[in-house]
């Protein structure tokens, strides 16, 4: 069974390093999946309807999805507004998908909220540009703030808008290895198989998808590493290569 | 330690330690599932039939009657074919002449029966977008491409079928249903684009460029000499940077020219029907380099070629890739400029043109 983060939503509540430990249990037990109820069989039943199987489903999906739109549009409430239309769509059509297994399912169901995702952008293009509410952001640090310092929520919502706009500069076979190996934590293997490439493809993707963050995220030897990586590929070209 | 080469990389991905961490509200997340299982309780889940339990097979009268008729259509068609073969060299006047008119008449009403073909090839490309979900949800993307392939065929049969009925109610129904099968199936491929490498990308948009959901197209691509990358003259090959042009139209704010698959360079010039981006000539080596366009809402467009002049020659390279499907068909722009001619960086050769920084 492909391994991979993400905890039930009642899990979740707490500090990081809480959740942090918690994630780093489930990745330890190797269990992603309740035994008594095989995700195979959950799949089949929420095919028919079976409101305990789509619950199980979507406690286990939700934060696997929300994680995925979050990096993109960088924003709570939008994250929350497309990941509720996303989860209505596959419950729309969770008869149709042909997934047989948490990976293809997960596949469909990212496809789903990606396509969401460029509905928004798209829409957000085609919408004027609206003044930002004092209260919009109340409501962002309500929502966030919990126990934390608040001083905290800001730079996380600052960290939020920086890396979604990071990663749409990347290509689309970079930011999807990005999203699935630094945010989802899929293993490299799991990845090739969703993006059908070989496992080695993937890591040589990952390096260049994170050197390109690196310089636009303007981090401190960035630029410096892009001539040094260059005359490293021109020393190791054979020669005669010119 | 990591060495200082890989440290900015690690910082870089530890950057995304707030999202990997990120939970939705509680609230949210009890909210949405009430509202999901609400959902659930009054609208049936739609289903296909493989999906659940097998469906038994009719067994009513009319799948023999079914059969039998579908066996004497055939053996009609069989019968007027043999016919045309048996009269096909008769001359006027010659007693099997006019046999050879009576089976043409038949094959002309058949093959152009106006009510049952949009039907038929519709149903037939609802079957290829089943086909070609199947094989992006088992991640096979050659059989997935191939029933694209057949969707587009199907799709185009179904259109010309749908022209070739008279004006009523029964074209405005078949036109709508066509309408409604691509709404769906743009959706389903835009969902698809994801799982896809970018030669599959390329022609996903330009299935849905055919659609009129896309609008990227790339007609033309150059790759010529950076003269002002300080080596005058001719750059050897694996040195220096070089310029690649694309033409063509859709280019969104954001666009990058693709080479072989991998967003390289800089933009240095972009307007909606013209982009110039600076890339390392090492990039550029082989001698059977792809070039395309990506737009940020993940569309990819090829060039049906690339002109190449970074040695002095002016050869065109034809670079058979993808599925062009006859999109660029005589779409070259005209205003492609010669092998010889190099303009600066950043120069504004098409109203609109913005130099990027």
């Amino acid at each position: 069974m492909n391994r991979m983060r993400g905890e039930r939503y009642s899990e979740g509540g707490g500090s990081p390093h809480h959740a942090q430990r918690t994630r780093r249990e489930t990745a330890l037990s190797g269990m992603t999946w309740p035994p008594a109820l095989p995700f195979e069989q959950a799949l089949q039943q929420a095919r028919t309807a079976d409101q305990h199987a789509m619950g199980l489903l979507y406690k286990r999906f939700l934060p696997v999805v929300y994680r995925y739109v979050l990096a993109r549009v960088g924003d709570v409430h939008t994250a929350e507004d497309i990941t509720s239309e996303t989860f209505f769509a596959i419950v729309e059509r969770i008869g149709e998908t042909r997934a047989h297994d948490e990976l293809t399912f997960v596949a469909w169901a990212l496809g789903i909220a990606r396509n969401q995702v460029a509905m928004h952008f798209r829409r957000a293009k085609s919408r004027p540009a609206t003044q930002f509410s004092p209260s919009d952001g109340d409501n962002i640090i309500d929502t966030l703030v919990g126990d934390r310092d608040p001083l905290d929520v800001i730079t996380a919502r600052e960290s939020l808008a920086e890396i979604a706009t990071a990663l749409e500069r990347l290509t689309e076979e970079q930011r999807s290895v990005v999203l699935y190996r630094c945010v989802l934590g899929y293993s490299a293997e799991d990845v090739a198989r969703l993006l059908g490439k070989q496992p080695g493809a993937i890591r040589a993707l990952q390096f260049r998808a994170l050197a390109s963050l690196a310089r636009f995220l303007s981090l401190a030897g960035a630029e410096v590493d892009e001539p040094a990586a260059g005359a490293a590929r021109q020393a190791r070209r054979p020669m005669g290569g010119e | 330690m990591a060495s200082p080469e890989i440290e900015p990389l690690l910082e870089a991905a530890s950057r995304f330690d707030v999202v990997r961490d990120a939970m939705p509200s509680h609230t949210f997340a009890a909210d949405l599932e009430t509202r999901l299982m609400a959902r659930m309780s009054q609208a049936p889940v739609k289903r296909i039939a493989h999906a659940g339990t097998p469906t038994p097979r009719r067994t009513s009268v009319f799948g023999s009657t079914s059969r039998i008729t579908w066996g004497a259509v055939a053996a009609a068609l069989l019968l007027t074919i043999g016919l045309g073969v048996f009269t096909a060299k008769a001359a006027p006047g010659a007693p099997l002449y006019a046999v050879r008119q009576f089976a043409q008449t038949l094959a002309g009403q058949a093959l152009s029966s106006p009510t049952a073909d949009p039907l038929s090839f519709l149903a037939q490309a609802r079957a290829d977008l089943a086909a070609y979900n199947s094989a992006i949800a088992n991640g096979n993307e050659a059989s997935a491409l191939t029933a694209l392939g057949q969707l587009r065929q199907d799709d185009a049969r179904t259109a010309d079928s749908i022209k070739a009925m008279s004006d009523g109610s029964a074209r405005q129904s078949a036109q709508a249903g066509l309408d409604a099968f691509r709404q769906g199936a743009a959706t389903d491929l835009r969902s698809s684009l994801a799982a896809l490498d970018w030669q599959g990308r390329a022609q996903v948009t330009n299935a849905l460029r055919a659609w009129g959901d896309a609008s990227l197209v790339v007609t033309h691509a150059r790759i010529y000499a950076d003269t002002s990358s300080g080596q005058p003259g001719k750059p050897p090959s694996g040195s220096g940077t070089l310029l690649v042009e694309a033409r063509g139209a859709g280019f969104a704010p954001g666009a990058r020219i693709i080479v072989n698959g991998q967003a390289l360079g800089e933009i240095i010039s972009l307007s909606p029907t013209r982009v110039v981006a600076r890339i390392p000539a090492s990039d550029l080596e082989s001698s059977g380099v792809v070039i395309g366009v990506e737009n940020t809402d993940e569309d990819v467009a090829l060039a049906p070629s690339t002109e190449r002049d970074d040695h002095g020659d002016t050869g065109v390279s034809a670079t058979p890739v993808g599925d062009h499907s006859g999109d660029h068909s005589g779409s070259t722009t005209g205003d492609s400029t010669t092998g010889a001619r190099t303009p600066t960086p950043g120069e504004s050769t098409t109203p609109g043109d913005t130099p990027v920084p």
